[in-house]
């Protein structure tokens, strides 16, 4: 019994209405951090991070966005302020993806700190924003990561994500499309987490970088992929437009 | 004179050559009377020609003067159907002539005795036509999920008896004890029926000799019947296993048994994972489970005692690939492998010492083997052990018993693990990419045990006290738990009963490790309090009514610091009713109705929440009707309540491993319920008889949902639907065993 429950599990992971792919609605999809790694700010030059928070959406939909505190037990986690006028709009034909700036300052070195880092080498601040319009909410955590000076790794890239298949602005099919994407600029000894999403359809593995969409409703599809470093924290993504026959 | 001598020569030579040549003369005819189905001779079968009446031999043989082929034979023998047949259509072979009597069914209230066994108030036995007959899924060892106080159902066939969680209650073939009961993989037992004499159940107030166990005890115990001549059944269960066992006499007291079963499920699921996965997305899932198990056995009776030795094998396993949230690599699968065996070599030997004097002692090696690796992280635990119980006793007189037993358990378990890194200040788990750290760990440790049960009647009043004793020198640590039963016999039809006692179970070795766990772990416990009525309504019918209350304490938790303490404790209680129409030719069957209420905390200070075991109501009705020999309808019907879950409080969506991850407040544990369930199960088990072999045929259906319910709650992918995952799936099987 446990194997047909197995199988229930797996199927659920592939099959559904709900599904994650599927951007119907406000979606976030990622967090980016500049510097990506943050070393502790000292009394004579504290050090500020700027974390984007990136969301999609369906056309027509307005936000308004909130700090939150995570209830953190780590006491040194400071706040974070939204820059005023940092919400960016960059608009495909099916959905429109949108970022968030915020910045933070990086805690200074203490005893509690040095202790900390000396320990684990580094250590992650955890941030929150929430996204609100009317009864539709979004909360959106990520980290910051501080590491200490002799450890923080200097030649981080910020990693970039192409769609190789299909390429923007063509026709494609309703039934099957081949789905592949390109990681450029990656970190060694780092793994990647990629992420599809649609407009319609649905999309086999979307954690593949090489998959399949199938039964993409007629007309303009929007297709965006993230990735996203999962020691770094390094994001990015890429979308394009085609239309399904 | 001398030609005459020669002839009687030839002829006394001719009889000691070959005793059938006796009757060579073409007026003399030797037929053999067998039971159909099994080929077995049949003696004492009284045979009818004419005015002439004759009794088999002890081989089934009847010798009778050649009639003429159209003369009436009449075979007559109790339990078997008549039989009045022209000599002519017997069916002729070399050594003359034989006849298969059909084995019929024998209408009456001859109720069917269950053998003694040490008392305790809530231990119920089934022989085993109760068990093969109403075991569902056709698995002997599922019939004590439709015993009161046992949760059942779902995918997890583990036993929860009372409140108690499935680690908590100890599984037992004859004197040994199991890692587990049931295969993993594929739920069912790993104790084929072949194997099995009865069942003994206990859902609390055990005896002394049982140890390491809050919960309940559910003992297996092997035949101790030699077999009249050879045996052998091959079985097909559709879809889940294919077996083969055999057995044969080696000489009047002695004889041998082997068994092995080998899943075939690895070999439909594919195709049906083919036809169930949607979007023909089934290149994308890949599930290879298996499971078998292989027993043989040396069996040794003598007007002394028996003597019992046993090979017992068991193994599982599961590899399986498909697309999930939880991948990190760039095909976007994940993949769980699991593995997980044991053997068992044991020599049990029961044995009278003199009149009054007996022991029984099981020496035994036990190896385990547990392998799990799921995104990267892998839990390998291996155990070997020596484990040697002894227990001697002692009749005071009929009703009056000593045991006096002790054990000595050597074992080396070593546990190679790694796992996520706890860290304190972290809110949001990251389980697929946090830090991870490996650890491998060596327990040596030896465990004393031992123990005192015995029985005194004062009167009408039975008093059975007992103690029993634990020491882990690996702990450092000892348990000292008293318990009693108590009986007193209102008339002969009618007993009070009542007991208390204290059980105790240690933790795990890796919850005693000093990085994953807390060495200054202590034993956990509960009290069992049990009173009760046991009723004979006629020679038909019993009774059981009991009410229990079980109180748990020094339950392992976790506390907020993340490190593990004695701190939990937690409560059930509540009342069984079970009543039962005893065994005859043609029915069998009880009905079940349990209320409980199971309630837990984290801390002694911390407020009481329901348990996840909290299911208020069970009713189970369970029986077979036999029509004929050949052909039973079996059947049980089985509503539950819901249980609890916890209610998702809030979602966040977190970038770190591009997920949303659900929050849990937890004042509101367990506050909310899942609905009840009723489902029916029923199967008929029918024989096809040939001469000298059988046909068991066992068919039906399972999980046929009256009211279905979801058995647990799951959510989309973003927490913003709730769906139920659903009770088992109506399940038509097929099992066909030849049996030779």
């Amino acid at each position: 019994m446990k194997i047909l429950f197995l199988l229930a599990l797996c199927i659920a992971c592939g099959g559904g209405d709900s599904r994650p792919e599927k951007i119907e609605k406000l979606r976030a999809i990622g967090v980016a951090t500049s510097p990506i790694i943050q070393t502790p700010s000292t009394p004579d030059s504290p050090k500020t991070a700027t974390i984007t928070f990136y969301a999609a959406a369906p056309f027509g939909k307005n936000f308004e966005v909130r700090p939150f505190e995570v209830n953190a037990i780590n006491p040194l986690t400071p706040g974070i302020t939204i820059k005023a006028g940092s919400i960016k709009y960059q608009d495909f034909s099916q959905f429109r993806i949108f970022s968030v700036q915020a910045s933070a300052v990086v805690p200074q070195e203490s005893a509690s700190l040095s202790a900390l880092l000396a320990e684990r080498g580094s250590t992650t601040y955890r941030f929150g924003i929430k996204l609100k319009n009317g009864e539709e909410e979004e909360k959106i955590v990520a980290d910051l990561i501080v590491a200490a000076k002799d450890q923080a790794p200097t030649d981080i890239k910020t990693t970039k994500i192409t769609i190789l298949t299909p390429i923007d602005k063509s026709q494609i099919s309703t039934e099957t499309l081949q789905l592949r994407a390109n990681i450029e600029d990656t970190n060694e000894g780092e793994t990647y987490k990629i992420a599809w999403f649609v407009s319609s359809g649905q999309v086999k593995n979307r954690r593949a970088i090489e998959t399949e969409l199938k039964e993409a409703q007629a007309g303009p599809v929007t297709i965006l992929v993230t990735v996203r470093g999962s020691k770094s924290g390094t994001f990015a993504y890429s979308a394009v437009d085609v239309t399904a026959m | 004179m001398a030609e005459k001598f020669v002839a009687f020569f030839i002829a006394a030579c001719c009889i000691s050559l070959h005793p059938l040549l006796i009757f060579a003369d073409d007026n003399d005819v030797s037929i053999h009377i067998r039971e159909l189905g099994t080929g077995s001779s049949l003696s004492k079968v009284e045979v009818t020609l004419g005015n002439t009446s004759l009794q088999s031999d002890a081989k089934g043989l009847v010798h009778i003067q050649r009639p003429k082929e159209d003369e009436i034979l009449t075979f007559h023998k109790n339990g078997f159907t008549n039989l009045d047949i022209p000599f002519g259509a017997l069916e002729s072979t070399d050594d003359g002539c034989q006849v298969f009597l059909e084995p019929k069914l024998v209408d009456g209230d001859v109720v069917t005795v269950i053998g003694e066994k040490r008392p305790t108030i809530a231990t119920k036995v089934l022989n085993q036509d109760e068990i093969k007959k109403t075991a569902p899924g056709g698995d002997p060892v599922m019939v004590a999920t439709l015993l009161p106080g046992v949760q059942s159902g779902g995918f997890d066939k583990r036993l929860i008896i009372r409140g108690s969680g499935p680690d908590d209650s100890v599984y037992l073939i004859d004197q040994l004890v199991l890692p587990f009961i049931f295969h993993p993989i594929g739920n069912t037992s790993i104790i084929p029926d072949s194997l099995i004499d009865d069942i003994t159940f206990s859902s609390g107030n055990f005896g002394g000799q049982y140890g390491n166990a809050t919960g309940g005890v559910l003992v297996v115990n092997t035949k101790s019947m030699i077999p009249k001549k050879s045996e052998y059944e091959v079985k097909l269960n559709v879809p889940m296993y294919f077996s083969a066992f055999a057995q044969t006499p080696i000489d009047d007291s002695s004889a041998v048994s082997a068994y092995i079963r080998y899943s075939t499920i690895q070999y439909i699921l594919p195709s049906v994972l083919k036809s169930l996965e949607k979007k023909n997305y089934s290149d994308s899932l890949t599930v290879i489970p298996y499971f078998g198990d292989a027993h043989a056995q040396y069996l040794s009776l003598s007007d002394e005692g028996k003597e019992k030795t046993t090979f017992l094998s068991s193994f599982d396993g599961l590899k399986a690939a498909f697309p999930s949230d939880f991948s990190s690599s760039e095909d976007g699968q994940s993949s769980v492998d699991f593995r997980t065996s044991f053997y068992s070599l044991s020599h049990n030997r029961q044995k009278r010492l003199t009149k009054d004097w007996t022991y029984n002692t099981t020496p035994n090696f036990l190896r385990t083997k547990d392998q799990t690796q799921f995104l990267g992280n892998r839990v390998n635990v291996e155990s070997n052990s020596i484990n040697i119980p002894y227990e001697l006793s002692y009749r005071r007189s009929k009703r009056e018993k000593d045991y006096l037993g002790a054990e000595i358990s050597q074992s080396r378990t070593f546990i190679d693990v790694t796992v996520p890194k706890f860290q304190r200040d972290a809110v949001f788990p990251d389980f697929e990419d946090g830090q991870t750290e490996s650890r491998q760990i060596s327990v040596d440790a030896t465990v004393l045990s031992t123990w005192y049960s015995g029985s005194f009647v004062l009167g009408d009043f039975d008093v059975e006290p007992g103690l029993r004793l634990d020491y882990n020198n690996f702990m450092q640590k000892s348990s000292l738990d008293p318990r009693t039963n108590f009986r007193y016999h209102l008339n002969e039809d009618a007993t009070l009963k009542a007991a208390a006692g204290i059980y105790s179970k240690r933790p795990e070795y890796d919850e005693l490790d000093k990085t994953f766990g807390n060495p200054e772990l202590g034993y956990e416990h509960s009290i069992h309090y049990a009173a009760g009525i046991e009723n004979k309504w006629g020679t038909l019918w019993t009774s059981d009514l009991q009410i229990f209350r079980k109180d748990f304490y020094d339950t392992v938790r976790t506390d907020s610091q993340g490190s593990l303490q004695n701190s939990g404790s937690g409560q059930s209680h509540g009342f069984e009713v079970f009543l039962r129409r005893n065994q005859t030719s043609r029915l069998f069957g009880w009905v079940s109705y349990t209320y409980a209420v199971s309630k837990e905390r984290d801390t002694k200070d911390g407020y009481y929440i329901p348990s996840n075991y909290d299911r208020r109501h069970m009713f189970v009705m369970a029986g077979d009707y036999t029509f004929t020999s050949t052909l039973s309808l079996s059947g049980n019907l089985n509503y539950q309540t819901g249980a609890p879950y916890t209610p998702v409080a809030d979602v966040y969506y977190n970038a770190n491993i591009d997920r949303y991850q659900p929050q849990i407040d937890a004042s509101k544990r367990n506050s909310e319920r899942l609905g009840p369930s009723m489902l029916l199960s029923s199967y008929l088990n029918q024989k096809l008889l040939a001469d000298t072999w059988t046909l068991n045929l066992r068919y039906g259906f399972e999980n046929a949902a009256l009211i279905r319910s979801p058995r647990s709650v799951s959510y989309n992918y973003d927490y913003s639907e709730k769906r139920g995952v659903s009770d088992l799936p109506f399940i038509p099987f097929i099992e066909l065993g030849a049996v030779f």
